[in-house]
């Protein structure tokens, strides 16, 4: 009985919200009982054959967005291969080459997933690009850092990629969950960097990134317990952290070991510097 | 800049982050907008939901009185929740949001599609889904509010899995016609399912069900046969 009060309730309400929808309802449900003929039966197939197409459209779509994600993967991290190629006296040489393959990255494979997507893709198949986004986020970034120092913004890399797409068309927009993931695996390759710079006597570089890698560590914890979706975020946070604690342990390593034989600073240090990046897990 | 330690740290432009955290909030308060109406709707399948589970236990010559017109008013009251909720989510990303009412809105499709063919003994096609809840269905091109195609056959699986459980409830109850109407019905779907390539997704783990349930209702209609307990017309 309890039931049946609600539904008239529901009636009342329904009837004083929509009567224009009503009438179309009781059409709807006033038509004429069709028996059961072969014409519905074949448009029930021809209505079958038209899903399959459109799935079939959407899976080999799907797969050309995997396919253009993955070479950007591969590419992107060719870049940042490159940029680990860094050392100290052939630092300019190093980064021109790696901005020319990061631009080749970007006119090349970026440039074939943006003419894929277009409308509603770019949300419907944000999967499949995803992986390959975060890895360019993280080329991009790590570039931009050996260069000047700085962090690349989201809003930077997304003028970036307006010029890939007509104007008419939307513009591939980074996610910002894209963004800040590619954030957290940049600090992975500035741990390697630092390392690397330790060993070849760099400590003021190395600090430099240190103090970098600890400032992002500081402001995606503030920002992560906002997201909706922090399932991968947290774990990243943690190997965040781990790579900031290397550096800080390379970094205090190489104090101590370099006051003791009063090499800091000096050219000839890389011999008795490699110790400090003993026991760090690369 | 030295090497003792004392490093500036105002290598990083803060408004970067304070950009992403705006951002964020946005995305929460579009999240929270969404998910109350999305919360009606929820609200208003269950009663959809349960009116339409009497057909297991209502005869076929009351099923008019006791169960669709009342499911046609619960049905209707959430078709104006959807509208609703269409208006207000196309102003944002479909896809990024649509994990939000995806559930329901396929739950709402599967009593559409159950009410129609209880109703008039046909499958309510995606088109007139889209008519009744005053969306567009299948959009490709432009970036609104519709019914995917996806969801109406992850629905239509749904409706074959309720059917097949209404034809042995049926004779049950005395209609020893309706297990033959459904069997023809379920195959006529299968047939369906089977013209499409999928992948190994949620649909297709979903429709691996409706082999299952086109055997359970063959059996049913066997086992009627072979007590001649069906009509010559209906065989």
């Amino acid at each position: 009985m309890k039931c049946s009060s609600a539904i008239q309730k529901i009636v009342l309400m329904a009837s004083s919200s929509s009567p224009q929808r009503l009438r179309q309802w009781a059409n709807f449900q006033s038509s004429p009982k069709k028996a059961r003929t072969m014409s519905t039966q074949s448009s029930l197939k021809d209505a079958f054959s038209s899903y399959a197409d459109y799935l079939n459209n959407l899976n080999e779509k799907r797969e050309r967005v995997v396919k253009a994600s993955r070479d950007i993967t591969m590419n992107s991290k060719k870049v940042i291969f490159q940029v680990h190629r860094i050392s100290k006296n052939k630092k300019e040489e190093v980064l021109e080459k790696a901005y020319k393959d990061l631009a080749a990255v970007m006119n090349q494979y970026v440039a074939r997933l943006v003419k894929e997507l277009k409308g509603s893709d770019f949300w419907k198949l944000r999967r499949a690009y995803s992986p390959g986004i975060q890895e360019y986020v993280e080329a991009a970034t790590l570039c931009r850092f050996c260069k000047s120092g700085t962090l690349l913004s989201l809003e930077e890399m997304n003028a970036s990629f307006s010029s890939l797409s007509n104007p008419s068309q939307e513009p591939l927009q980074i996610n910002i969950l894209d963004y800040i993931l590619g954030l957290a695996d940049l600090t992975g390759e500035l741990m390697r960097l630092a390392i690397g710079r330790i060993s070849d006597g760099e400590l003021q570089y190395a600090e430099k990134i240190c103090t970098f890698v600890r400032e992002i560590h500081r402001e995606l914890t503030l920002l992560v317990p906002h997201m909706d979706e922090p399932s991968d975020m947290k774990t990243k946070m943690e190997t965040m952290l781990q790579s900031v604690i290397k550096i800080e342990n390379a970094c205090f390593s190489v104090h101590v070991r370099g006051s003791e034989c009063n090499l800091l600073g000096t050219d000839d240090s890389s011999y008795s510097l490699m110790g400090a990046a003993e026991g760090i897990d690369l | 800049m030295s090497s003792n330690g004392v490093v500036d740290n105002t290598s990083i432009d803060t408004t970067i982050f304070t950009s992403l955290q705006d951002k964020i909030d946005e995305e929460t308060k579009t999240r929270e907008e969404l998910k109350d109406i999305v919360e009606i709707l929820t609200k208003q399948g269950r009663l959809t939901q349960s009116l339409l589970a009497r057909i297991h236990n209502c005869p076929t010559a009351q099923l008019q009185a006791q169960v669709l017109q009342p499911t046609a008013q619960s049905i209707q009251e959430q078709v104006i929740t959807v509208t609703r909720l269409g208006q207000t989510a196309s102003k944002y990303p479909f896809y990024k949001w649509n994990g939000i009412w995806q559930r329901d809105v396929q739950n709402l499709i599967s009593s559409l599609q159950l009410y129609v063919w209880l109703s008039e003994g046909k499958l309510v096609t995606i088109e007139e889904v889209g008519v009744q809840f005053g969306v567009a269905v299948n959009v490709k091109e432009t970036d609104t509010f519709h019914v995917t195609i996806e969801d109406y056959l992850l629905a239509l699986c749904s409706t074959i899995e309720e059917l097949s459980r209404l034809a042995p409830n049926a004779v049950t109850l005395g209609d020893f016609a309706r297990p033959v109407q459904i069997s023809r019905f379920i195959k006529d779907v299968y047939a369906g399912f089977q013209l499409l390539n999928l992948k190994n997704d949620a649909l297709r783990r979903r429709s691996d069900g409706i082999k299952y349930a086109v055997k359970k209702v063959e059996d049913v209609v066997y086992d009627l046969s072979l007590r001649g307990l069906l009509s010559k017309e209906e065989t």
